[in-house]
């Protein structure tokens, strides 16, 4: 329960984060978990680089270290799959 | 009402006419205008025909595609030229057709050995699958070099596929490519919608993000293609007057219907060259509006390729996208020359940001921007016309590479201040005025078209001419 309670507040501070690199007048939060937001024109790629370090910072993902694809970070569900990964 | 018109293939009911049988005539038909309005060549409108015609084959109808451009680009280089005779040995002559069918295998075995040793990555050695790329493009180099030898002039088309390998590689050490085939990758390798050495529409990942699944999402894509491929239309219809109104250029049809009215502004590259003088006002717009002639240009040759692969089913982002309207250096960047931007973020820019964890943000910031701007952007440059490297011409080098290299460092500077603004700015979000946005776009336009003095083509000309040129500016 506190797990579910936990990942639901890491979605929702995510969202609001997104909300801050997003391009003017996009929301990223109308758009499905599973949707890619650079495909959807929502955040540019070099953007990435906040989300990057929005992970390295906040959750301490070393992204190089675990291989990760920057481009499976264009969309929540691959951020929030990140940050599970990460405290495996 | 604008906006209606303009989206026009984002309308559901249009969508759904375009389903039906009537509007697949309907849509073909237009679609075949326009790709012979755009001169388009022959294997690209018969591609569309038949992807239309059989959809669940677009992979291996493009693959076919892609032999018959190898085809087409070796005729090219090896200066046959059947005219309108089919390719059988008798119209070509026994020589001719030999080398025609010997060089065409030889290119496609150089394809299945790069595609299939990129399918079995994980059996290479762990020094290549630590560093791919490096390891890819030393190769590449050494069959640059080897293509000094006799019988190995094909390897100089290396180049040509440099980029979309590099994608193939980078997704095979992600393990992306796992049950994928030979025929996936053959058709964006060379490509039959454009083949450049830009990889407009990126690897086999983002081409399938991209490929329509169902009729809808195929009619759809399709309209979004024939839009591309209208507002190019439009696109070289202004390019074509401001030929004829600003330059005194251009097709003479245009001139006469203008009444031979010219402003007669000269051209940058004359001007740069010194092979025109002009008052300090005069060479500022002519700096001016060569951004927005090199603008006008590539978004005609962007969104023809782009329409086409559209077209085909692959709804992907145009290469350019409004540019001249951005508000930053980094975003201008970005809509100008998205595939190649694309090209540097993911080989140079993020490898580098990702490696530099040790560094504080705006140095890490700063280290991966020149490494894509700056480093990237020369690579990408020698590396498609390697002939003074290869021959160890280092004066030649130089001159060749000089001006590029300025430009690059101007660009590299640019966009990291510019990202270091924007992050800054987003700390502190508000609505801005129109008078900002105004004079943010003026101050972007003044960047770019500055920096194109050391980027324009005018061949035999120097650095020392070009900052000349830049200091007459202020009247220096």
């Amino acid at each position: 329960m506190n797990q579910m309670h936990e990942r639901e507040r890491e979605r929702e501070d995510l969202l609001a984060f997104l909300d801050t690199i997003a391009r003017p007048g996009i929301e990223p939060s109308s758009f499905s978990d599973d949707t890619n937001l650079i495909d959807e024109g929502a955040i540019d790629s070099l953007a990435l680089i906040q989300i990057i370090s929005y992970l390295e910072q906040k959750h301490g993902l070393d992204l190089q270290a675990r291989g990760v694809d920057p481009n499976d970070l264009g969309s929540v569900s691959g951020i929030m799959g990140a940050i599970e990964r990460a405290r495996r | 009402m604008i906006r209606s018109i303009s989206q026009f293939h984002e309308h559901e009911r249009l969508v759904a006419a375009a389903q039906t049988v009537a509007g697949r005539c309907i849509l073909w038909a237009v679609a075949t205008l326009l790709l012979v309005w755009h001169e388009v060549n022959a294997l690209m409108f018969l591609s569309v025909t038949l992807v239309m015609l059989f959809p669940g084959w677009r992979r291996m109808l493009l693959s076919l595609a892609a032999i018959g451009m190898i085809v087409d680009v070796l005729m090219e280089k090896l200066d046959i030229d059947p005219g309108p005779a089919l390719l059988t040995r008798e119209a070509l002559g026994a020589l001719p057709w030999m080398t025609l069918t010997g060089s065409t295998t030889a290119v496609l075995a150089m394809i299945l050995v790069a595609i299939t040793v990129a399918l079995h990555f994980e059996k290479l050695p762990a020094v290549i699958r630590r560093f791919p790329l490096i390891a890819f493009h030393s190769a590449l180099w050494v069959a640059l070099l080897l293509s000094y030898l006799p019988g190995f002039a094909l390897l100089t088309m290396a180049p040509g596929m440099a980029w979309r390998l590099s994608y193939l590689f980078t997704q095979a050490s992600r393990g992306k490519t796992a049950g994928t085939r030979f025929r996936d990758h053959l058709f964006y390798m060379v490509p039959v919608y454009g083949t450049t050495v830009t990889p407009i529409g990126k690897g086999l990942d983002y081409l399938s993000r991209h490929e329509s699944r169902d009729s809808r999402s195929f009619a759809a894509s399709q309209l979004a293609g024939i839009k591309l491929l209208l507002l190019a239309v439009i696109w070289t219809g202004v390019q074509g007057l401001m030929s004829v109104l600003v330059y005194g250029r251009g097709p003479e049809q245009l001139s006469a219907w203008v009444g031979g009215w010219s402003m007669d502004v000269p051209l940058l590259h004359r001007l740069v060259a010194g092979n025109e003088a002009s008052p300090m006002l005069v060479a500022w717009a002519s700096v001016y509006l060569d951004l927005i002639r090199a603008t006008l240009s590539l978004a005609i040759w962007g969104h023809v390729i782009v329409g086409g692969l559209r077209l085909l089913g692959f709804n992907v982002f145009r290469n350019t996208y409004k540019p001249l309207l951005a508000e930053s250096i980094v975003d201008f960047w970005s809509r100008y020359y998205f595939y190649f931007k694309e090209l540097l973020v993911e080989f140079f820019f993020y490898p580098t940001y990702l490696r530099s964890t040790w560094a504080g943000l705006r140095t890490r910031l700063f280290l991966a921007v020149f490494a894509a701007a700056f480093f990237g952007n020369m690579y990408y440059h020698v590396l498609a016309h390697p002939e003074t490297v290869l021959n160890f011409d280092l004066v030649g080098f130089w001159e060749q590479w000089g001006p590029r290299s300025i430009y690059s460092l101007l660009l590299a500077l640019g966009i990291w201040i510019s990202m270091l603004r924007q992050q800054a700015s987003r700390a502190r979000p508000g609505r801005t005025s129109i008078p900002v946005q105004l004079r943010r776009i003026a101050g972007v336009w003044t960047f770019y078209a500055v920096i194109r003095i050391w980027n324009v083509a005018a061949p035999e000309t120097g650095m020392g001419e070009r900052f000349e040129f830049f200091l007459s500016l202020f009247g220096i």
